[in-house]
Formats: structure tokens, sequence, C-alpha cells
């Protein structure tokens, strides 16, 4: 059921948000003031400060929004679909078949263009070979789909460390790139925000489904929902947003398990909050991750993967923790 | 078979004799290996998905329980089939869910996580689950179980009131002989392969026919009113 405080949630994420994306324009090694930003945005764009902003601060602030929506996003369906609040975007192999398609794209020596494209395409073979040996015989149990992902991702993962150790060392740098997460490389474009759209408008249109769903399949057939073209939906658009996420940026990990969490632990249990909610708070963690990971140890620049487990980590376990308690 | 408005079958049985896999073909999950299943005179697989649950509600005996919702939003389910606005739930479902929750006892329990409460308890939001959907024919698989004396008494009133209310049917499958003696007016009993019989509850429960369909002897214990079943 919709309440006030569901409301006060989305408007505190929304003001989170826009925290988070000031945040990031106003860190790093040049100095930015917030004036500067605002003038940014009102008057001519040239000079350094700009330059700094629309080349490097703001596309990579966006990028970092993209991935967090996304793999949040993402997450909440992955969770749905196989009832388990365990289950990540990752979980069915996805990332494990963009890491495959990106190494194997290094080692033949691609453009970086290209790189992104070995990426997506490993990405979605994953996904339709899990889809394909889980559903060949008609029964399309949830079980069946957890084990066929998770022995492919366990297959991906032994391929991804065999050409670790093989490829010369001057290549695996670059290899890590997409199994830690780093944004530094991203080109984010008006598309990554339009399926974004997209994920809150469908995932608002099926959320009252989504709820059905989530106390299992046979009471959501006798309340009237079309199980098998919802799985099917919730499986394809959650491959599709990690890829395209796992594509941007490699793999960063714990936004799309701890997102939800966090959330439904802050009373947002309703798909309706849930889905609109994970997409805020989701894009808001990587923002702050990353620009942590840029500044911390400056010069220097960490994987932006590492920092949000860092953030991740504490939130998670504090809010367990408080709302054990109650 | 026909089950008629207004009325409250009983399917008796052995565990495993198929209860579970009759009801879930009547309630069009599953489609039956021979024969064919009607509603209003139409053939099950002439009706959408939507419709049916308009029509037919079941309960189940698997556990609602998995990723976490309250009591009041897991009740509130049962409207969904009624296809509200996307993002207003309706007043109208708010209260009807109110009251059910007030009938089944777990008013004070609305706000609680399912992972919190008893067997008894979330059957009885299964129950609630079934009433708020409010269909025309009841299906309940082994609606007895978890549930303590008071309430099954309760739970038959309840249910008996419904069905007379808006002449529904209900379909009731258990092993509890001595609560489909108290519930319904008809009654198949099934037996060993696939074989059974049907009419009055009280013609069919005689001592001779539980023990064949038990495999086991089955005693009746009668005061002239009602009568108790037992095993020898």
């Amino acid at each position: 059921m919709l309440q006030q405080h569901h409301y006060f949630l989305i408007s505190s994420l929304l003001t989170l948000t826009v925290v988070a994306i000031l945040f990031s324009f106003l860190s790093g090694s040049a100095e930015i003031s917030i004036n500067q930003v605002m003038s940014y945005f009102t008057s001519p764009k040239t000079g350094l400060t700009n330059q700094i902003l629309s080349e490097i601060r703001i596309p990579r602030t966006l990028a970092g929004f993209a991935v967090g929506s996304l793999l949040a996003m993402s997450g909440v369906a992955m969770q749905v679909l196989l009832r388990n609040p365990l289950a990540d975007p990752y979980i069915l192999g996805v990332s494990g078949g963009a890491a495959v398609g990106a190494i194997s794209g290094i080692l033949l020596g691609v453009s970086s263009f290209l790189l992104v494209n070995f990426a997506f395409a490993g990405a979605l073979v994953s996904t339709l070979i899990v889809f394909g040996i889980s559903s060949r015989f008609g029964n399309w149990s949830v079980i069946r789909l957890l084990l066929t992902g998770v022995v492919v991702s366990a297959g991906l993962g032994a391929l991804i460390n065999l050409f670790l150790t093989t490829s010369p060392s001057s290549s695996v740098q670059s290899m890590l790139f997409w199994l830690m997460g780093d944004l530094s490389q991203s080109r984010v474009t008006l598309g990554h925000f339009f399926l974004i759209a997209i994920g809150l408008i469908g995932g608002m249109k099926i959320a009252r489904s989504l709820n059905v769903l989530s106390r299992g399949d046979l009471v959501a057939v006798s309340l009237g929902v079309n199980i098998n073209l919802l799985r099917i939906f919730l499986y394809f658009s959650a491959s599709l947003f990690t890829a395209v996420a796992v594509t941007l940026s490699g793999t960063v990990g714990f936004v799309g398990l701890v997102t939800p969490h966090i959330l439904r632990m802050l009373g947002a249990r309703d798909h309706r909050v849930l889905i609109p909610a994970s997409a805020l708070l989701g894009g808001s963690i990587v923002i702050i991750a990353d620009t942590l990971a840029r500044t911390i140890l400056a010069p220097q620049q960490l994987p932006v993967g590492v920092f949000t487990a860092v953030i991740g980590v504490p939130c998670f376990l504090l809010i367990l923790n408080s709302s054990g308690r109650k | 078979m026909t089950i008629a408005q207004g009325e409250c079958w009983g399917l008796l049985g052995r565990n495993g004799a198929g209860k579970t896999s009759l009801l879930k073909c009547l309630a069009g999950i599953i489609k039956p290996k021979e024969g064919s299943i009607s509603l209003d005179s139409v053939p099950m697989g002439n009706y959408d998905r939507n419709h049916l649950a308009l029509r037919i509600g079941m309960l189940f005996q698997e556990n609602l329980s998995g990723l976490p919702a309250t009591v009041f939003e897991t009740v509130l389910l049962g409207r969904h089939p009624y296809r509200g606005a996307l993002l207003k739930d309706s007043l109208e479902d708010i209260q009807i869910v109110e009251d059910i929750l007030e009938e089944v006892e777990l008013n004070k329990l609305k706000d609680r996580e399912l992972g919190t409460l008893s067997g008894g308890e979330l059957q009885k939001v299964g129950i609630a689950l079934l009433l708020a959907q409010d269909p025309d024919v009841f299906l309940l698989d082994e609606p007895s179980n978890h549930l303590d004396i008071a309430f099954k008494a309760r739970l038959k009133t309840i249910l008996k009131d419904r069905v007379a209310g808006k002449s529904a049917s209900l379909l009731l499958a258990t092993h509890d002989i001595n609560y489909v003696n108290e519930f319904c007016d008809k009654l198949v009993l099934l037996l060993e392969n696939g074989d059974f019989i049907l009419g009055n509850t009280r013609d069919i429960l005689t001592e001779e026919n539980l023990s064949i369909a038990f495999n086991s002897k089955i005693s009746k214990f009668s005061n002239g009113h009602s009568a108790i079943f037992f095993p020898h």
C-alpha cells in the first residue's frame, strides 16, 4: 500500500541524488566552486573550469548514475524472478559473459569502441545460453534457472581466470577493468537514460504484478498474473540492463544486491515504490562511491567497484542491525 | 460431477491421492490429462487468466513468505484481479481488507512481517487473501492446517456464511474426516487407483467406505446428532 512515508522516502532520495551529483561535480584535483557549477548551467560554456565540467566530471557523474540505476533495477527484477533476496544482477552469468567477451576482444587487439560491442555480445550470449538450457524442457522452474545460471557463471569465471593467467602481463591491467568496475573509460549517452526511463515506466506498469509474484507462482497465477510472460520479460530486461551497465563500466559489484535490500528495510516493499527508489539510490551510491574512489588517494584513481562495497557493506549492516532490533 | 451454487463439497482422500492436483485443475492452473472442466458450462480454456481470477480463488499449501511483506500488504494482493489505479489503492479495497483482517482475527498483526508469523498465523493470512479475492468458487487445499480448534470452527462459519451470502461454491480438500463431516453437505471420497465415490456426506462417510479409502480400519462414534471418526 502506498503511504505518506513512501512519498517522503522518494523525496529524500531525490534530494540525496542531487547532493551526490553536486558532490561529484565539486570534487577532484581541480577546485571548482558551487558558483562555477551554477554559472556553467546558466552562462556560455568557455574556460578551463567549464571544460573540466563538460568533458570530465559531468559525463562521469552521469555514467555513474546510469550504471547504479540500471544495476539496482536489475537487482530488483532478479530478486523477484528468483524469489530470492540473495539474487543480484550477476547471478545468472551476465557479467561473466561480458567479461569473457571483453577479454577475448583485448586478446584479439580490437579497438576500444569495438571492445564495448564484444562485451555486450558476450553478455547477451551468456543470457541466451542460460535461458535456452533452463527452459529447454518446458519446465521453467526457478531452481532450474538459478542452478543453470550459477553453473554457467562458474564456467565463465574459470575461463576468465584461464585468460588472466595465460595473457601477457601488459594486457592484464585492461582486463582487470572489466572485472573490478571503473568509470574512467565510460562513454555515457542519451540512450542509457532512455533505457532507464523505459525501465521506470515499464517497471511501474508491472509493479503490481511483481508484488503478487513475490508471494509465489501459484498465488500469482490464481490472482490472474500471466507468470510465464512476466518472468521472461523480467529475465530479459534484467539481463539487458545488466549487460548495458557492465558494458559501460565493467562489473561494479554490490549495488544491485544491496540497494533493494536497504530500501526494503526502509519500508519500500511495494514495487511501485521500490523500483523508482532503487533507480535513485543505486545511482546515488555509485556516484558517491566513484567520487570517493577518484579523490581519496588522488592522484591515484581506485576502481569504483571497490568503493561500492566499502560504502554498501557498512550501510547495509547498520540498517540490518537497527531493523532487527525493532 | 457438478458443483452447484451455494454448495459446500468436501474432497477426502489419503496423502498423495491427488487432491491438490484436482484442485489445481479446477483452478485452471494445470490442465487435466483426461476429461474436461467447465465453469458456467463454458470450458475453462475459453476464459482468460484475469477473468478466472475474478471467479475462482484457491487457498494453497505453499508458503506465502519469501521476499519481505507485511500481513496487510499481502492480504491486499487479493484485490489484484479487480485492477485498481496504478498508484492509488482504492479506499474501498483497503476497507475490505481491514474488515477481513478483523474477521479472521489478524487485525493486531496487520503490520507484522510474514517471516515472523507462526504456521497458524500464516495460514490465516492465506485464508484472508482468498477472502479478499472474494471469488464465486472457493477451492481450499487443507484449510485446517496449523489452525487451532477454535479457529477451525470459526473458519467453517466464516466460509459457510460467504458461500450462502453470495451463492458461491466451495470445494475443500483434506485428509481430516471429521472436518469434512462437520463442514460439507456433499463429498467426493478418493479410493485406490483413481476410483472415487461421491454423494451426500452422511451417505458416503461409512466405516466401510473409509476403511477402504484409507486402507486402515476406521470406526465411527455417534451420539445421534454428531459423529466422530477415529482409526482403530
